[in-house]
């Protein structure tokens, strides 16, 4: 379990570490004593609190109940259940949906992933690195135009099939130097594009807070960046079958892409501008073992 | 009067028999949206002893990961 690996790392962010599902105790024992787990594995059977907190899937009880043949139905329970290769089966009723809480002292949200279905996990280097600084950057890779210099790293220096993890690209515009922000209509705005890969897919990406520049040749306001600024770009290395016969006997995968922007000082805009860039990861295969039970 | 109730027997069966739309699962919508306090909770660990909330806190607070099972 990854977050076993990240304990010590947590801590020191001063952040305590729970799991919670609809495991029996034994079910959890059994599995800590067998990964070897630090921190708590709390026991929600009956899904008491997976129910307060608002998180039971609902789709997995839907897959198996009176509704399962309505098209908005089997829509949900492809996408939360089956996709997940979770078997539409009544043990599967109680699960929760998966994903993080960060609460502060007082038990309120400060951030929260819960976005996307499947098996996918935000990975714990990507989910500090969108909540703010994380650890030392593996894999990075400088580069230098006229116009800004670029420091890029993937948030993880390995991922496993399903994982989302975060490109991040810390840009800083040369002196007299803007970029153009989100909004910025007849310029080109500052993005990646990925080469397609059917086992990659990006999805968001967190722009920060750009200024608004007024730029006196043509008389307009833009939103721009002229100082320091990360782009935060959110890539899913897929789970999908596609995916994992693509991924088979790999050791690691790398994304391409380009960052596009376009430039532009005081007097002059240049024109629209790439730079080709590659970040590789090491490939952690995805492990499905089951806690050894007794016959029943 | 007579005349008048087959109309309203069908009225109200239509009322009935219509059950709302079911809405598609959004999952950012689900659970605790940010700002909001959860609710405070006692559950046993796999050590067999009781946590509430506050004692799983570390100094600035509390990474709680919600998985489907440790089971598959």
């Amino acid at each position: 379990m990854e977050l076993q690996g990240r304990l010590k790392e947590l801590g020191d962010r001063g952040l305590g570490v729970a799991g919670i599902s609809y495991d029996s105790q034994d079910i959890l024992a059994e599995f800590s004593r067998r990964r070897g787990i630090a921190f708590p594995l709390l026991s929600d059977k009956g899904s008491a609190v997976i129910k307060a907190f608002g998180l039971l899937n609902t789709a997995a009880e839907e897959a198996v109940g009176p509704n399962k043949d309505d098209p908005a139905v089997a829509a949900d329970v492809h996408t939360y259940v089956a996709a997940a290769g979770i078997p539409a089966d009544p043990a599967r009723i109680g699960m929760a949906f998966p994903g993080t809480l960060i609460l502060d002292r007082r038990g309120r949200v400060m951030s929260r992933f819960f976005e996307t279905p499947y098996f996918e996990r935000k990975t714990v280097s990507s989910i500090l690195t969108g909540i703010g600084g994380a650890m030392e950057p593996v894999g990075v890779t400088r580069v230098s135009t006229d116009s800004f210099d670029l420091v890029t790293y993937p948030s993880d220096s390995s991922v496993a099939p399903g994982n989302h993890f975060t490109i991040a690209l810390e840009i800083q515009p040369h002196h007299g130097i803007h970029l153009y922000a989100p909004g910025a209509s007849g310029y080109r705005v500052v993005g990646v594009n990925f080469t397609p890969q059917p086992i990659f897919r990006a999805l968001q990406m967190k722009y920060p807070a750009s200024e608004i520049y007024f730029f006196k040749p043509l008389k307009e306001r833009v939103p721009v960046y002229r100082k320091p600024f990360t782009l935060l770009q959110e890539v899913i290395l897929e789970g999908t079958q596609q995916s994992q016969a693509i991924l088979r006997g790999k050791e690691t995968v790398t994304l391409t892409g380009t960052l596009d922007y376009q430039a532009c000082d005081d007097k002059v805009c240049f024109n629209p501008s790439s730079v080709p860039l590659s970040w590789s990861l090491s490939l952690r295969p995805l492990i499905f073992e089951r806690t050894s039970r007794p016959p029943q | 009067m007579m005349r008048a109730l087959p109309v309203i027997v069908t009225a109200l069966g239509g009322f009935l028999l219509q059950s709302p739309a079911r809405v598609p699962v959004d999952l950012s919508k689900v659970g605790p949206q940010v700002g909001q306090r959860v609710p405070d909770f006692t559950l046993t660990d796999q050590t067999g002893r009781a946590r509430t909330l506050e004692s799983l806190m570390g100094p600035k607070g509390l990474m709680l990961v919600f998985y489907r099972s440790a089971d598959w």
